[in-house]
């Protein structure tokens, strides 16, 4: 099964400004894949691209099978896609839009069309530039679902909506999913409804990938260790966070022995609490590394292995990510 | 597809067609009160002519406004959006631009016709003397030909760059020919610098011939 | 039913699903014969992965729950009353053991939380 999107060394510039470096992006065929990132991290700069209408700097990007820019319209007719701001014609009805919308895809289902406009309560003859932010977020994705999508592309879908158009949006996205078996893009800076419906997390900031793989492994992998008499020296090399000093180079420390970088996860915050007790946030975490902790750590003790909810995951590894480029990057200003 | 988007072009074009749909029908019919001020068997048929290329000289100026309004609605509609719904389609970009032209052309094949209703009207009203007709047709298609000209240019210019300089560049283009150019050539005039400095700038049997050539819809 | 279901948790959202099905079946809350939602319906009704919801009916359905019936949809099985008790007694363990995670956390002992259980179910019985 070939993938959905396939984004490989994507490279954008706008004037001076790299918006995206060597972006790496994968987004397996059937699942739900949860694009996150604060904002400005070059998300909406993607989905522009992917859809064909950034041309790239440099690298190449596969939808669908269909090489983009030059291959992209045979793609089009199987995407749904629902951007950030509304983009129909205001002097239109709602039903005018339906009907000139249906005239480009092949796939539109008219009668779906109608049930989602009664189940959406949109007036036919309500004109698109009087339409409330709610209703003008329904219509798009009406749009986007009636043309039986193979892939629906979101940017922001929920952003500005009330919690009921909110749910009825996630509703309709959810049940398309469980009927057509679609692959689904879609960006969002609302961490938790992500974590309800992705099957797939892609963390981007400051237009690189930071972290990109299954939901259940990223939510299992990243633990909040609770770790006491941690000895080791404030090495450098995958560890960052407060306290451990501008002055870690790239390498290991002096005497440090290189000992936090030789451990199988990652360390991505190390905190100190109460006493000799010290908080670490960790990535790649298995549960066999409970029993082994005290052998790969001598002298330290693992009191608590918790769990990060994926808001917390997602800021820690962000954190992670631009406290590194700090370190390993000379010359250029962080992220 | 393309039935589709000149049939959404209507609904945000259709007051402006309207407007200029009843001037171009209207302007033919005004040379019949206009001959008449001057009484019938008073005016002299250099009076009829004169009055004739005043119709043409409004017509031209009404037809070509038309074409650029339609070019600029078309424009700023999908520019309000940042052109995103036109690319997120699944339609070639030239083939979008085509249709779009295609659909401009169209209306302002309405718009001829309404010249040509108007001028058939005010013919079969007009009393003209022995040695002069008018022509109805020849007007309009006049019209026609010079109205498909002046928005295939400024279709070019608008949609094909994008850049405000060249919405500048159009404007000034436009209003140079509607109130230079034409009136220079249309309009019974002595040799004044206006019609040479027209001359010197446009052929008169070339491409833009059709748009400088004598408008007048009566003639010998 | 599934308000409380809440992806921040460390169980799994599937098992999460299962085991309040599993204890809704115990309790008596769902009877034998009883259809449960389609997975279509319920994913969309809970705004969550539709294949998180084939998971939990394919665990249920694993243990002998449910069962799923080709083109009808899934149903409520006959469990055993001794299962039934096992299901119960297992949810009530958990429960507990919340509690206790939670006193631990807040340096209430075991103790002070079993004589406050003691005297709110005096407090039920009056």
């Amino acid at each position: 099964m070939t993938d959905a999107i396939r984004i490989r060394s994507l490279t954008y510039r706008t004037g001076r400004e790299f918006a995206l470096r060597g972006l790496d992006l994968t987004v397996p065929s059937g699942s739900v894949y949860g694009f996150l990132g604060p904002n400005g991290s070059g998300k909406t700069t993607t989905i522009k691209s992917l859809m064909g209408m950034l041309p790239p700097d440099d690298g190449t990007i596969d939808l669908l099978g269909h090489r983009v820019p030059d291959d992209v319209v045979p793609a089009l007719a199987r995407v749904g896609y629902v951007p950030e701001r509304l983009h129909l014609y205001p002097a239109l009805s709602v039903d005018e839009t339906m009907r000139y919308h249906a005239a480009f895809y092949p796939r539109w289902d008219a009668r779906e069309g109608d049930r989602l406009k009664r189940a959406f309560a949109l007036r036919g003859d309500a004109l698109v530039g009087r339409l409330s932010k709610g209703e003008a977020g329904k219509l798009m994705l009406l749009l986007a679902l009636a043309v039986r999508p193979e892939l629906l592309v979101l940017d922001e879908p929920t952003d500005g909506l009330d919690p009921v158009v909110r749910r009825d949006v996630l509703s309709a996205i959810v049940d398309y999913v469980a009927a057509s078996k679609a692959t689904v893009f879609i960006s969002s800076h609302l961490v938790h409804e992500q974590e309800r419906i992705c099957d797939w997390v892609g963390l981007l900031d400051d237009g690189r990938m930071v972290a990109e793989l299954p939901m259940s492994e990223f939510r299992a992998g990243v633990k909040r260790l609770r770790v006491r008499g941690a000895s080791a020296p404030a090495g450098a090399g995958e560890s960052a966070g407060a306290g451990l000093g501008a002055g870690a180079g790239a390498g290991a420390g002096a005497g440090a022995g290189a000992t936090i970088a030789t451990l199988p996860f990652r360390v991505l915050a190390r905190r100190t609490l109460i006493g000799s007790d010290e908080e670490w946030v960790v990535r790649d975490w298995r549960p066999d590394m409970r029993g082994a902790f005290a052998a790969l750590l001598p002298g330290s003790t693992l009191r608590e292995v918790e769990d990060l909810d994926l808001e917390d995951s997602f800021v820690e590894l962000l954190s992670a990510a631009r406290a590194r480029g700090q370190i390993t990057t000379d010359g250029r200003e962080a992220a | 597809m393309f039935v589709a988007m000149l049939r959404a072009q209507w609904v945000w074009t259709r007051a402006i067609m309207l407007f200029f749909l009843a001037a171009g029908f209207a302007l033919p019919v005004l040379s019949v009160p206009m001959s008449a001020r001057f009484g019938i068997g008073w005016i002299s048929a250099n009076g009829y002519v004169e009055v004739g290329g005043m119709i043409g000289l409004l017509v031209a100026i009404t037809v070509c406004l038309a074409a650029v309004a339609l070019v600029v609605q078309n424009w700023s509609v999908d520019d309000r959006g940042r052109h995103v719904y036109a690319l997120s389609l699944p339609i070639a970009r030239r083939r979008y631009l085509l249709y779009r032209l295609g659909g401009g052309f169209l209306l302002l094949g309405m718009l001829a016709v309404a010249v040509w209703l108007g001028g058939a009207v005010a013919a079969g009203l007009l009393e003209l003397p022995e040695s002069l007709h008018a022509y109805p047709a020849s007007l309009a298609l006049r019209a026609l030909m010079a109205a498909w000209l002046v928005h295939a240019i400024g279709f070019l210019v608008r949609f094909g760059a994008g850049q405000r300089a060249r919405g500048v560049v159009f404007g000034a283009l436009i209003l140079l020919f509607l109130f230079v150019l034409l009136p220079a050539e249309t309009l019974p005039a002595p040799l004044t610098w206006l019609s040479l400095a027209s001359r010197a700038l446009v052929l008169p049997g070339g491409p833009f011939g059709i748009l400088v050539s004598p408008w007048s819809f009566i003639d010998v | 039913m599934f308000d409380r279901i809440d992806p921040r948790s460390p169980t799994p959202l599937y098992a999460q699903i299962a085991g309040r099905l599993r204890v809704a079946v115990a309790a008596g809350e769902l009877r034998a014969g009883d259809a449960l939602p389609s997975v279509r319906a319920l994913a969309s009704q809970l705004r969550i992965n539709p294949a998180t919801v084939a998971q939990a009916y394919r665990e249920l359905e694993q243990d002998g729950t449910v069962e799923m019936r080709q083109g009808a949809g899934t149903f409520v099985s006959c469990v055993p009353t001794e299962r039934k008790r096992r299901d119960r007694a297992a949810e009530a363990r958990r429960l507990v053991q919340e509690m206790l995670a939670a006193g631990t956390r807040l340096g209430i002992a075991a103790d002070e939380l079993s004589r406050a259980l003691h005297d709110a179910m005096q407090e039920t019985r009056k």
